[in-house]
Protein backbone atom coordinates (compact mmCIF):
# COMPACT_ATOMS: atom_id res chain seq x y z
CA UNK A 1 0.00 0.00 0.00
CA UNK A 2 2.37 2.06 1.27
CA UNK A 3 4.70 1.80 -2.18
CA UNK A 4 1.73 1.83 -4.25
CA UNK A 5 1.29 5.44 -2.81
CA UNK A 6 4.65 6.86 -3.46
CA UNK A 7 4.81 4.59 -7.14
CA UNK A 8 1.21 6.87 -7.44
CA UNK A 9 3.51 9.95 -6.52
CA UNK A 10 5.99 9.80 -8.42
CA UNK A 11 3.87 9.10 -11.38
CA UNK A 12 1.76 12.44 -10.44
CA UNK A 13 4.60 14.12 -10.70
CA UNK A 14 6.05 12.69 -13.94
CA UNK A 15 2.42 13.78 -15.36
CA UNK A 16 2.40 17.11 -13.12
CA UNK A 17 5.82 17.59 -13.99
CA UNK A 18 5.38 17.51 -18.16
CA UNK A 19 2.64 19.25 -18.53
CA UNK A 20 4.16 22.22 -16.25
CA UNK A 21 6.90 22.38 -19.20
CA UNK A 22 4.26 22.70 -21.40
CA UNK A 23 2.88 25.40 -19.73
CA UNK A 24 5.63 27.43 -19.61
CA UNK A 25 7.86 26.86 -22.64
CA UNK A 26 5.56 29.02 -24.60
CA UNK A 27 6.39 32.01 -21.83
CA UNK A 28 10.44 30.96 -21.84
CA UNK A 29 10.11 31.12 -25.56
CA UNK A 30 9.09 34.79 -25.38
CA UNK A 31 11.68 35.76 -23.50
CA UNK A 32 14.37 34.38 -25.59
CA UNK A 33 12.56 35.55 -28.51
CA UNK A 34 12.43 38.68 -27.21
CA UNK A 35 16.11 38.88 -27.10
CA UNK A 36 17.39 37.60 -30.30
CA UNK A 37 18.88 39.98 -32.89
CA UNK A 38 17.17 40.37 -36.21
CA UNK A 39 18.82 38.60 -38.17
CA UNK A 40 19.53 35.85 -35.63
CA UNK A 41 15.49 35.41 -35.84
CA UNK A 42 15.28 34.07 -39.44
CA UNK A 43 18.11 31.49 -39.27
CA UNK A 44 16.04 28.68 -39.58
CA UNK A 45 18.59 25.93 -38.13
CA UNK A 46 21.37 26.78 -35.27
CA UNK A 47 20.84 27.38 -31.68
CA UNK A 48 17.29 28.56 -29.46
CA UNK A 49 19.58 30.44 -27.47
CA UNK A 50 20.08 34.74 -28.62
CA UNK A 51 24.12 35.26 -29.00
CA UNK A 52 23.71 37.86 -26.75
CA UNK A 53 21.00 39.62 -25.20
CA UNK A 54 19.77 42.18 -27.42
CA UNK A 55 17.96 44.79 -25.08
CA UNK A 56 17.63 46.68 -27.46
CA UNK A 57 14.59 45.14 -28.67
CA UNK A 58 12.58 46.56 -25.54
CA UNK A 59 13.69 50.42 -25.90
CA UNK A 60 12.59 49.63 -30.10
CA UNK A 61 9.42 48.34 -28.76
CA UNK A 62 9.15 51.12 -25.88
CA UNK A 63 9.57 53.87 -28.46
CA UNK A 64 7.15 52.13 -31.37
CA UNK A 65 4.47 52.35 -28.79
CA UNK A 66 3.91 54.23 -26.10
CA UNK A 67 3.60 51.26 -23.45
CA UNK A 68 4.05 53.51 -20.61
CA UNK A 69 0.85 55.37 -21.77
CA UNK A 70 -0.87 52.10 -22.41
CA UNK A 71 -0.10 50.95 -18.68
CA UNK A 72 -1.21 53.86 -17.35
CA UNK A 73 -4.57 53.74 -19.11
CA UNK A 74 -4.94 49.93 -18.45
CA UNK A 75 -4.23 50.85 -14.58
CA UNK A 76 -6.52 53.96 -14.35
CA UNK A 77 -9.27 52.23 -16.00
CA UNK A 78 -9.28 48.86 -14.68
CA UNK A 79 -8.84 50.60 -10.83
CA UNK A 80 -11.84 52.81 -11.40
CA UNK A 81 -14.38 50.08 -13.16
CA UNK A 82 -13.16 47.37 -10.23
CA UNK A 83 -13.71 50.16 -7.47
CA UNK A 84 -16.89 51.50 -9.03
CA UNK A 85 -18.41 47.81 -9.47
CA UNK A 86 -17.55 46.75 -5.54
CA UNK A 87 -19.49 50.00 -4.72
CA UNK A 88 -22.30 49.37 -6.84
CA UNK A 89 -22.66 45.86 -6.02
CA UNK A 90 -22.16 45.58 -3.13
CA UNK A 91 -24.77 48.75 -2.18
CA UNK A 92 -27.29 46.02 -4.75
CA UNK A 93 -26.63 43.41 -2.65
CA UNK A 94 -26.98 44.51 0.82
CA UNK A 95 -30.66 45.97 -0.36
CA UNK A 96 -31.11 42.66 -1.89
CA UNK A 97 -29.87 40.43 1.29
CA UNK A 98 -31.56 42.54 4.14
CA UNK A 99 -34.12 44.77 3.04
CA UNK A 100 -37.91 44.24 2.87
CA UNK A 101 -39.31 46.32 -0.33
CA UNK A 102 -41.61 45.74 -2.95
CA UNK A 103 -41.14 43.63 -6.04
CA UNK A 104 -37.33 42.74 -4.19
CA UNK A 105 -37.53 39.50 -5.94
CA UNK A 106 -38.73 40.17 -9.15
CA UNK A 107 -36.26 42.99 -9.33
CA UNK A 108 -33.76 41.02 -8.24
CA UNK A 109 -34.47 38.08 -10.97
CA UNK A 110 -34.11 41.03 -13.74
CA UNK A 111 -30.86 41.64 -12.46
CA UNK A 112 -30.16 38.24 -13.24
CA UNK A 113 -31.70 38.33 -16.65
CA UNK A 114 -29.30 40.93 -17.63
CA UNK A 115 -26.34 38.20 -17.35
CA UNK A 116 -27.80 36.04 -19.53
CA UNK A 117 -27.27 38.52 -22.55
CA UNK A 118 -23.61 38.04 -24.07
CA UNK A 119 -21.12 40.87 -24.77
CA UNK A 120 -21.46 40.63 -28.39
CA UNK A 121 -25.38 41.07 -28.49
CA UNK A 122 -24.97 44.44 -26.61
CA UNK A 123 -22.01 45.25 -28.57
CA UNK A 124 -23.15 47.60 -31.46
CA UNK A 125 -25.94 49.26 -29.60
CA UNK A 126 -23.33 49.93 -27.02
CA UNK A 127 -20.97 51.17 -29.87
CA UNK A 128 -23.36 53.62 -31.20
CA UNK A 129 -24.17 54.67 -28.05
CA UNK A 130 -20.84 56.05 -27.72
CA UNK A 131 -20.75 57.63 -31.04
CA UNK A 132 -23.84 59.81 -30.12
CA UNK A 133 -22.31 60.77 -26.91
CA UNK A 134 -18.95 61.65 -28.71
CA UNK A 135 -16.99 59.09 -26.32
CA UNK A 136 -14.80 57.48 -28.93
CA UNK A 137 -11.17 58.26 -27.57
CA UNK A 138 -12.66 58.76 -23.96
CA UNK A 139 -11.99 57.29 -20.53
CA UNK A 140 -15.82 57.08 -20.38
CA UNK A 141 -16.64 54.67 -23.04
CA UNK A 142 -13.47 52.53 -21.10
CA UNK A 143 -15.14 53.20 -17.74
CA UNK A 144 -18.75 53.99 -17.60
CA UNK A 145 -20.53 51.18 -19.28
CA UNK A 146 -19.11 48.88 -16.85
CA UNK A 147 -19.63 50.64 -13.70
CA UNK A 148 -22.44 47.93 -12.71
CA UNK A 149 -22.41 44.42 -12.88
CA UNK A 150 -25.34 42.22 -11.99
CA UNK A 151 -22.82 39.55 -11.63
CA UNK A 152 -20.88 41.17 -8.56
CA UNK A 153 -24.71 41.82 -7.22
CA UNK A 154 -25.56 38.36 -7.27
CA UNK A 155 -21.93 37.36 -6.05
CA UNK A 156 -22.05 39.99 -3.07
CA UNK A 157 -25.88 39.21 -2.29
CA UNK A 158 -25.28 35.18 -1.82
CA UNK A 159 -22.35 35.82 0.28
CA UNK A 160 -24.36 38.47 2.58
CA UNK A 161 -27.52 36.21 3.11
CA UNK A 162 -24.20 33.76 4.46
CA UNK A 163 -23.85 36.71 7.68
CA UNK A 164 -25.30 35.67 9.95
CA UNK A 165 -28.30 38.81 11.98
CA UNK A 166 -27.51 39.01 15.24
CA UNK A 167 -24.06 41.44 14.97
CA UNK A 168 -26.72 43.40 12.91
CA UNK A 169 -29.24 43.30 16.00
CA UNK A 170 -26.98 44.59 18.01
CA UNK A 171 -25.65 47.72 16.28
CA UNK A 172 -29.61 48.49 15.30
CA UNK A 173 -30.35 48.64 18.70
CA UNK A 174 -27.17 51.04 19.39
CA UNK A 175 -29.13 53.19 16.92
CA UNK A 176 -27.43 52.13 13.38
CA UNK A 177 -29.09 52.49 10.26
CA UNK A 178 -29.26 50.85 7.09
CA UNK A 179 -25.91 52.56 6.09
CA UNK A 180 -24.74 52.06 9.18
CA UNK A 181 -24.97 48.36 9.14
CA UNK A 182 -23.83 48.25 5.56
CA UNK A 183 -20.81 49.79 6.07
CA UNK A 184 -19.70 48.96 9.39
CA UNK A 185 -20.31 45.56 9.40
CA UNK A 186 -21.18 43.74 6.12
CA UNK A 187 -18.35 45.46 4.56
CA UNK A 188 -16.03 44.28 7.00
CA UNK A 189 -17.62 41.11 7.47
CA UNK A 190 -17.15 40.28 4.25
CA UNK A 191 -13.80 40.99 2.85
CA UNK A 192 -12.79 37.47 1.14
CA UNK A 193 -15.49 37.81 -0.81
CA UNK A 194 -14.82 41.43 -1.72
CA UNK A 195 -10.93 41.11 -2.47
CA UNK A 196 -12.09 37.66 -4.82
CA UNK A 197 -14.65 39.67 -6.72
CA UNK A 198 -12.12 42.49 -6.83
CA UNK A 199 -9.82 40.44 -8.41
CA UNK A 200 -12.09 38.97 -10.98
CA UNK A 201 -13.35 42.38 -12.08
CA UNK A 202 -9.71 43.91 -12.21
CA UNK A 203 -8.56 40.58 -14.50
CA UNK A 204 -11.67 40.97 -16.62
CA UNK A 205 -10.95 44.79 -16.98
CA UNK A 206 -7.23 44.74 -17.10
CA UNK A 207 -7.38 41.80 -20.30
CA UNK A 208 -10.71 43.66 -22.16
CA UNK A 209 -10.13 43.58 -25.89
CA UNK A 210 -13.42 43.95 -28.13
CA UNK A 211 -14.47 46.79 -26.21
CA UNK A 212 -11.76 49.31 -26.30
CA UNK A 213 -10.59 47.73 -29.69
CA UNK A 214 -13.43 49.27 -30.92
CA UNK A 215 -14.09 52.31 -28.99
CA UNK A 216 -10.79 53.67 -28.94
CA UNK A 217 -8.62 54.67 -31.94
CA UNK A 218 -5.90 57.30 -30.67
CA UNK A 219 -2.92 55.74 -29.83
CA UNK A 220 -2.78 57.58 -26.82
CA UNK A 221 -5.82 56.51 -25.36
CA UNK A 222 -5.16 52.97 -26.04
CA UNK A 223 -5.25 49.92 -23.41
CA UNK A 224 -2.15 47.07 -23.23
CA UNK A 225 -4.11 44.19 -25.10
CA UNK A 226 -5.36 46.82 -27.77
CA UNK A 227 -1.69 48.68 -27.95
CA UNK A 228 -0.07 45.45 -28.29
CA UNK A 229 -2.46 44.64 -30.70
CA UNK A 230 -1.63 47.48 -32.60
CA UNK A 231 2.10 47.07 -32.39
CA UNK A 232 1.41 43.91 -34.11
CA UNK A 233 -0.36 45.37 -36.37
CA UNK A 234 2.79 47.92 -37.22
CA UNK A 235 5.32 44.67 -37.10
CA UNK A 236 3.29 41.75 -38.89
CA UNK A 237 5.55 38.95 -39.15
CA UNK A 238 8.45 41.84 -40.11
CA UNK A 239 10.52 42.44 -36.63
CA UNK A 240 9.13 39.65 -34.05
CA UNK A 241 11.65 40.25 -31.22
CA UNK A 242 10.34 43.52 -31.40
CA UNK A 243 7.11 42.08 -30.90
CA UNK A 244 7.72 39.72 -28.38
CA UNK A 245 9.06 42.38 -26.27
CA UNK A 246 6.24 44.08 -26.22
CA UNK A 247 4.35 41.12 -25.20
CA UNK A 248 6.53 40.39 -21.92
CA UNK A 249 6.07 44.11 -21.35
CA UNK A 250 2.17 44.12 -21.66
CA UNK A 251 2.23 40.89 -19.71
CA UNK A 252 4.71 41.38 -17.01
CA UNK A 253 2.37 43.54 -14.97
CA UNK A 254 -0.49 41.34 -14.23
CA UNK A 255 2.00 38.18 -14.13
CA UNK A 256 3.55 40.20 -10.55
CA UNK A 257 0.26 40.92 -9.42
CA UNK A 258 -0.56 37.34 -9.63
CA UNK A 259 2.38 35.78 -8.35
CA UNK A 260 2.20 38.45 -5.47
CA UNK A 261 -1.50 37.74 -4.52
CA UNK A 262 -2.26 34.48 -5.93
CA UNK A 263 -3.90 33.66 -2.70
CA UNK A 264 -6.66 36.10 -3.94
CA UNK A 265 -6.57 35.38 -7.60
CA UNK A 266 -7.44 31.16 -6.63
CA UNK A 267 -10.14 32.24 -3.93
CA UNK A 268 -11.55 34.64 -6.74
CA UNK A 269 -11.86 31.97 -9.37
CA UNK A 270 -13.03 29.41 -6.86
CA UNK A 271 -15.81 31.30 -5.20
CA UNK A 272 -17.04 32.84 -8.44
CA UNK A 273 -16.79 29.36 -10.16
CA UNK A 274 -18.53 27.66 -7.05
CA UNK A 275 -21.76 30.23 -6.32
CA UNK A 276 -23.18 29.64 -9.18
CA UNK B 1 -31.66 29.68 6.51
CA UNK B 2 -32.56 33.14 6.63
CA UNK B 3 -34.53 34.12 9.58
CA UNK B 4 -37.70 35.82 8.42
CA UNK B 5 -37.66 39.38 10.18
CA UNK B 6 -41.01 39.63 10.48
CA UNK B 7 -40.75 41.77 13.72
CA UNK B 8 -38.89 44.79 12.64
CA UNK B 9 -41.00 47.88 11.99
CA UNK B 10 -41.51 49.39 8.72
CA UNK B 11 -40.45 49.06 5.16
CA UNK B 12 -37.24 50.11 3.50
CA UNK B 13 -38.54 51.14 0.36
CA UNK B 14 -36.79 54.86 0.09
CA UNK B 15 -33.36 53.09 1.75
CA UNK B 16 -33.53 50.45 -0.52
CA UNK B 17 -34.28 52.97 -3.85
CA UNK B 18 -31.01 54.58 -2.59
CA UNK B 19 -28.81 51.60 -2.09
CA UNK B 20 -30.17 50.38 -5.56
CA UNK B 21 -30.33 53.52 -7.86
CA UNK B 22 -26.81 52.81 -8.61
CA UNK B 23 -26.05 49.59 -10.05
CA UNK B 24 -30.09 50.16 -11.77
CA UNK B 25 -29.05 53.15 -13.60
CA UNK B 26 -26.22 51.37 -14.71
CA UNK B 27 -27.54 48.20 -15.77
CA UNK B 28 -30.55 49.82 -17.48
CA UNK B 29 -28.58 51.81 -19.73
CA UNK B 30 -25.89 49.54 -20.48
CA UNK B 31 -27.43 46.61 -20.74
CA UNK B 32 -31.57 46.56 -20.39
CA UNK B 33 -31.38 49.94 -23.85
CA UNK B 34 -28.56 47.88 -25.78
CA UNK B 35 -30.13 44.39 -25.38
CA UNK B 36 -33.28 46.14 -26.77
CA UNK B 37 -31.42 48.47 -29.63
CA UNK B 38 -30.02 45.11 -30.56
CA UNK B 39 -33.27 43.36 -31.16
CA UNK B 40 -34.17 47.36 -32.93
CA UNK B 41 -31.23 47.50 -34.92
CA UNK B 42 -31.58 43.95 -36.32
CA UNK B 43 -34.58 45.04 -37.98
CA UNK B 44 -32.41 47.69 -39.80
CA UNK B 45 -30.90 47.76 -42.93
CA UNK B 46 -27.73 50.73 -41.48
CA UNK B 47 -24.01 51.52 -41.93
CA UNK B 48 -24.73 54.19 -39.45
CA UNK B 49 -23.35 57.00 -41.57
CA UNK B 50 -26.38 57.10 -43.59
CA UNK B 51 -30.36 57.45 -41.85
CA UNK B 52 -31.63 54.05 -41.14
CA UNK B 53 -34.06 51.98 -42.92
CA UNK B 54 -36.67 49.81 -41.45
CA UNK B 55 -36.54 46.44 -43.13
CA UNK B 56 -38.77 44.07 -40.83
CA UNK B 57 -37.56 40.57 -40.63
CA UNK B 58 -35.72 40.95 -43.83
CA UNK B 59 -31.99 40.63 -42.05
CA UNK B 60 -33.17 37.37 -40.29
CA UNK B 61 -34.92 35.87 -44.00
CA UNK B 62 -31.22 36.68 -45.28
CA UNK B 63 -29.39 34.76 -42.43
CA UNK B 64 -32.21 31.54 -43.18
CA UNK B 65 -31.27 31.90 -47.10
CA UNK B 66 -27.45 31.59 -46.18
CA UNK B 67 -27.76 29.05 -44.26
CA UNK B 68 -29.53 26.46 -46.25
CA UNK B 69 -28.18 28.07 -49.64
CA UNK B 70 -25.10 26.68 -47.74
CA UNK B 71 -23.20 30.53 -48.17
CA UNK B 72 -20.36 31.03 -45.96
CA UNK B 73 -22.21 31.68 -42.68
CA UNK B 74 -23.13 27.70 -42.86
CA UNK B 75 -19.61 27.19 -42.90
CA UNK B 76 -18.73 29.62 -40.45
CA UNK B 77 -21.28 28.05 -37.86
CA UNK B 78 -19.52 24.74 -38.61
CA UNK B 79 -16.85 26.08 -37.72
CA UNK B 80 -17.80 27.43 -34.46
CA UNK B 81 -19.24 23.81 -33.74
CA UNK B 82 -16.00 22.21 -34.85
CA UNK B 83 -13.70 24.70 -32.66
CA UNK B 84 -16.35 23.87 -29.25
CA UNK B 85 -16.86 20.20 -30.10
CA UNK B 86 -13.18 19.46 -29.59
CA UNK B 87 -11.83 22.16 -27.29
CA UNK B 88 -14.46 21.87 -24.78
CA UNK B 89 -14.22 18.09 -24.15
CA UNK B 90 -10.35 18.36 -24.67
CA UNK B 91 -9.77 21.00 -21.72
CA UNK B 92 -12.21 19.58 -19.48
CA UNK B 93 -10.60 15.83 -19.94
CA UNK B 94 -7.27 17.85 -19.25
CA UNK B 95 -8.05 20.22 -16.54
CA UNK B 96 -10.31 17.03 -14.63
CA UNK B 97 -6.73 14.90 -14.82
CA UNK B 98 -4.38 17.53 -13.21
CA UNK B 99 -6.83 18.86 -10.90
CA UNK B 100 -7.40 14.84 -9.68
CA UNK B 101 -3.30 15.06 -9.32
CA UNK B 102 -2.99 18.42 -7.51
CA UNK B 103 -5.65 17.10 -4.58
CA UNK B 104 -2.91 14.07 -3.60
CA UNK B 105 -1.32 15.28 -0.52
CA UNK B 106 2.42 15.95 -2.36
CA UNK B 107 4.66 18.48 -1.81
CA UNK B 108 4.68 21.44 -4.32
CA UNK B 109 1.20 21.32 -5.47
CA UNK B 110 1.20 25.16 -4.56
CA UNK B 111 3.78 25.59 -7.09
CA UNK B 112 2.28 23.78 -9.89
CA UNK B 113 -0.93 25.73 -9.50
CA UNK B 114 0.78 28.93 -9.94
CA UNK B 115 2.28 27.55 -13.27
CA UNK B 116 -0.94 26.32 -14.65
CA UNK B 117 -2.53 29.35 -13.94
CA UNK B 118 -0.67 32.00 -15.21
CA UNK B 119 -1.83 31.84 -18.82
CA UNK B 120 -5.36 32.59 -17.19
CA UNK B 121 -4.25 35.91 -15.96
CA UNK B 122 -2.01 36.97 -19.00
CA UNK B 123 -3.60 39.04 -21.84
CA UNK B 124 -4.91 36.52 -24.91
CA UNK B 125 -3.48 39.34 -26.86
CA UNK B 126 0.28 38.81 -25.68
CA UNK B 127 -0.43 34.91 -25.65
CA UNK B 128 -1.64 34.80 -29.03
CA UNK B 129 1.26 36.93 -30.10
CA UNK B 130 3.44 33.96 -28.63
CA UNK B 131 1.74 30.99 -30.39
CA UNK B 132 1.75 32.90 -33.60
CA UNK B 133 5.41 33.13 -33.55
CA UNK B 134 5.32 29.20 -32.20
CA UNK B 135 3.60 28.17 -34.69
CA UNK B 136 4.99 29.78 -37.79
CA UNK B 137 6.37 26.94 -40.05
CA UNK B 138 9.99 28.01 -40.42
CA UNK B 139 11.35 29.32 -37.20
CA UNK B 140 8.40 28.06 -34.30
CA UNK B 141 9.41 26.01 -31.15
CA UNK B 142 6.80 23.78 -32.74
CA UNK B 143 8.35 22.62 -35.63
CA UNK B 144 11.83 23.12 -34.77
CA UNK B 145 10.57 20.44 -31.79
CA UNK B 146 9.56 18.14 -33.96
CA UNK B 147 12.27 18.34 -36.42
CA UNK B 148 14.59 17.53 -33.48
CA UNK B 149 12.74 14.15 -33.10
CA UNK B 150 14.91 12.02 -35.63
CA UNK B 151 14.71 7.70 -35.98
CA UNK B 152 17.58 5.99 -37.49
CA UNK B 153 16.81 5.84 -41.74
CA UNK B 154 18.22 6.09 -45.40
CA UNK B 155 18.97 10.24 -46.38
CA UNK B 156 20.91 10.07 -49.76
CA UNK B 157 21.56 6.52 -49.76
CA UNK B 158 23.67 6.54 -46.37
CA UNK B 159 22.36 5.50 -42.79
CA UNK B 160 21.68 8.50 -40.81
CA UNK B 161 19.26 10.04 -38.33
CA UNK B 162 16.30 11.13 -40.29
CA UNK B 163 13.15 13.65 -39.05
CA UNK B 164 10.31 11.46 -37.86
CA UNK B 165 8.16 14.30 -39.53
CA UNK B 166 9.68 15.27 -42.42
CA UNK B 167 7.19 17.49 -43.64
CA UNK B 168 5.55 19.39 -40.42
CA UNK B 169 2.42 21.36 -41.03
CA UNK B 170 2.30 24.98 -41.95
CA UNK B 171 -0.03 25.67 -38.39
CA UNK B 172 -2.27 28.53 -39.13
CA UNK B 173 -0.96 28.90 -42.33
CA UNK B 174 -2.71 25.08 -43.24
CA UNK B 175 -6.22 25.05 -44.09
CA UNK B 176 -6.43 21.68 -42.46
CA UNK B 177 -4.36 22.13 -39.25
CA UNK B 178 -5.52 26.29 -38.96
CA UNK B 179 -8.48 25.18 -36.75
CA UNK B 180 -6.28 22.54 -34.91
CA UNK B 181 -4.03 24.88 -34.22
CA UNK B 182 -6.35 28.23 -32.71
CA UNK B 183 -7.74 25.02 -30.24
CA UNK B 184 -4.35 23.51 -29.29
CA UNK B 185 -3.93 27.02 -28.15
CA UNK B 186 -7.25 27.61 -26.66
CA UNK B 187 -7.01 24.42 -24.44
CA UNK B 188 -3.85 25.36 -23.19
CA UNK B 189 -4.68 28.65 -22.27
CA UNK B 190 -7.80 27.65 -20.05
CA UNK B 191 -6.23 24.42 -18.39
CA UNK B 192 -5.18 26.08 -15.36
CA UNK B 193 -9.20 28.24 -15.14
CA UNK B 194 -10.97 24.69 -15.02
CA UNK B 195 -8.37 22.83 -12.97
CA UNK B 196 -8.49 25.15 -10.35
CA UNK B 197 -12.37 24.56 -10.68
CA UNK B 198 -12.35 20.90 -10.31
CA UNK B 199 -9.99 21.27 -7.48
CA UNK B 200 -12.78 23.29 -5.56
CA UNK B 201 -15.08 20.66 -6.41
CA UNK B 202 -12.97 17.64 -5.62
CA UNK B 203 -12.19 19.52 -2.09
CA UNK B 204 -15.49 20.05 -1.40
CA UNK B 205 -15.89 16.06 -1.28
CA UNK B 206 -16.53 14.41 2.19
CA UNK B 207 -13.73 12.21 3.12
CA UNK B 208 -16.37 10.00 4.51
CA UNK B 209 -17.46 8.69 0.92
CA UNK B 210 -13.81 8.01 0.17
CA UNK B 211 -13.44 6.04 3.49
CA UNK B 212 -16.63 3.80 3.00
CA UNK B 213 -15.72 3.20 -0.58
CA UNK B 214 -12.34 1.88 0.32
CA UNK B 215 -14.16 -0.25 3.04
CA UNK B 216 -16.14 -1.84 0.72
CA UNK B 217 -12.94 -2.80 -1.20
CA UNK B 218 -13.06 -0.82 -4.42
CA UNK B 219 -10.02 0.15 -6.21
CA UNK B 220 -8.83 3.11 -7.31
CA UNK B 221 -10.88 3.25 -10.95
CA UNK B 222 -14.50 2.36 -9.02
CA UNK B 223 -13.26 5.29 -6.48
CA UNK B 224 -13.45 7.47 -9.33
CA UNK B 225 -16.25 6.00 -10.94
CA UNK B 226 -18.61 5.84 -8.37
CA UNK B 227 -17.52 8.46 -5.99
CA UNK B 228 -15.63 11.14 -7.09
CA UNK B 229 -17.60 11.45 -11.01
CA UNK B 230 -20.71 11.33 -9.70
CA UNK B 231 -19.94 13.84 -6.30
CA UNK B 232 -18.26 16.27 -9.17
CA UNK B 233 -21.19 16.16 -11.40
CA UNK B 234 -21.77 20.06 -10.08
CA UNK B 235 -18.85 21.35 -11.10
CA UNK B 236 -18.17 19.39 -14.36
CA UNK B 237 -21.78 20.49 -15.45
CA UNK B 238 -20.93 24.55 -14.72
CA UNK B 239 -17.31 24.48 -16.60
CA UNK B 240 -19.32 22.17 -18.88
CA UNK B 241 -21.89 25.06 -19.80
CA UNK B 242 -19.36 27.81 -19.27
CA UNK B 243 -16.90 26.49 -21.49
CA UNK B 244 -19.41 25.68 -24.29
CA UNK B 245 -20.55 29.06 -23.62
CA UNK B 246 -16.91 30.40 -24.31
CA UNK B 247 -16.50 28.22 -27.18
CA UNK B 248 -19.30 30.02 -29.36
CA UNK B 249 -17.67 33.14 -28.57
CA UNK B 250 -13.89 32.55 -29.43
CA UNK B 251 -12.76 35.67 -30.86
CA UNK B 252 -9.68 37.24 -30.10
CA UNK B 253 -7.34 34.62 -30.70
CA UNK B 254 -8.58 34.02 -33.70
CA UNK B 255 -8.66 37.99 -34.54
CA UNK B 256 -4.91 37.77 -33.17
CA UNK B 257 -3.88 34.71 -35.11
CA UNK B 258 -5.81 34.16 -38.02
CA UNK B 259 -8.33 37.14 -38.55
CA UNK B 260 -10.24 34.10 -40.40
CA UNK B 261 -7.58 32.86 -42.68
CA UNK B 262 -7.06 30.63 -44.67
CA UNK B 263 -10.56 31.64 -45.40
CA UNK B 264 -13.30 29.68 -44.52
CA UNK B 265 -11.32 27.60 -42.72
CA UNK B 266 -10.82 29.99 -38.95
CA UNK B 267 -14.35 32.32 -39.47
CA UNK B 268 -15.88 31.53 -36.75
CA UNK B 269 -19.29 33.47 -35.52
CA UNK B 270 -18.36 35.88 -33.43
CA UNK B 271 -15.35 37.21 -35.76
CA UNK B 272 -18.11 37.53 -38.47
CA UNK B 273 -20.28 39.39 -36.73
CA UNK B 274 -17.19 41.64 -35.69
CA UNK B 275 -16.55 42.15 -39.28
CA UNK B 276 -19.95 41.99 -40.42
CA UNK B 277 -20.70 45.02 -38.22
CA UNK B 278 -16.91 47.12 -37.68
CA UNK B 279 -15.20 46.43 -41.38
CA UNK B 280 -18.64 46.29 -43.50
CA UNK B 281 -20.89 47.78 -41.67
CA UNK B 282 -23.73 46.18 -41.98
CA UNK B 283 -25.16 46.99 -38.61
CA UNK B 284 -28.42 45.49 -39.09
CA UNK B 285 -27.25 42.03 -40.34
CA UNK B 286 -24.57 41.59 -37.91
CA UNK B 287 -27.16 42.88 -35.15
CA UNK B 288 -29.25 39.79 -36.67
CA UNK B 289 -26.35 37.22 -35.98
CA UNK B 290 -25.67 38.86 -32.16
CA UNK B 291 -29.33 38.30 -31.56
CA UNK B 292 -29.56 34.69 -33.22
CA UNK B 293 -26.20 34.22 -30.53
CA UNK B 294 -28.19 34.95 -27.73
CA UNK B 295 -30.71 32.87 -28.19
CA UNK B 296 -28.16 30.06 -28.71
CA UNK B 297 -26.75 30.89 -25.24
CA UNK B 298 -29.40 31.09 -23.72
CA UNK B 299 -30.67 27.81 -25.00
CA UNK B 300 -27.63 26.10 -23.78
CA UNK B 301 -28.29 27.76 -20.25
CA UNK B 302 -31.60 26.78 -19.98
CA UNK B 303 -30.59 23.34 -21.34
CA UNK B 304 -27.97 23.85 -18.11
CA UNK B 305 -30.91 24.58 -15.90
CA UNK B 306 -33.08 21.19 -16.95
CA UNK B 307 -29.84 19.51 -16.35
CA UNK B 308 -29.06 20.24 -13.26
CA UNK B 309 -32.50 19.03 -12.10
CA UNK B 310 -32.04 15.69 -13.95
CA UNK B 311 -28.40 14.79 -13.78
CA UNK B 312 -26.44 16.47 -11.27
CA UNK B 313 -26.41 14.65 -7.84
CA UNK B 314 -25.50 17.02 -5.10
CA UNK B 315 -24.65 14.29 -2.74
CA UNK B 316 -27.59 14.45 -0.51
Amino acid sequence: MKLRTRFGDLLAYLVLGAVGVSMLAPFAWMIVASLRGKAEFFRQVGALLPSGPHWDNYLSAWTTAPFGAFFLNSVFVAVTVTVGQLATSSLAAYAFARMRFRGRDALFIAYLSTMMAPAQVTLIPLFVMMVKLHWIDSYAALIVPSLASAYGCFLLRQFFMTIPGELEDAARIDGAGHWGIYHRIMLPLSKPALAAFGVIAFLGSWNSFVWPLIVINRPSMKTLPIGLQSLQGFYGDANWAVLMAGAVIAALPMVVLFLFAQRFFIEGITLTGLKE
Amino acid sequence: MKRKRTGETGRDGLAALAFLTPSFVGLFIFSVIPILGAIGISLLEWDILSPPKFVGFANYTEIWRELVSGEVLRQVILNTLYFTAVTVPLAMAVSLGISLLLNRKIRGVAAFRVIYFLPSVTSIVALSIIWRLMYNPDYGLINRALGAIRIPGVANGHLAFVPLIPHPPAWLGDPNWAMPAIIIMSVWTGIGYNAILYLAGLQGIGKSYYEAARLDGAGAWQVFRHVTWPLLSPTTLFIFTMSVIGGFQVFTQIFMMTAGNPRPQTMVFVYHIYSQAFTSFKMGYASALAVLLFLIILSVTLGQLAATKRWVNYGN
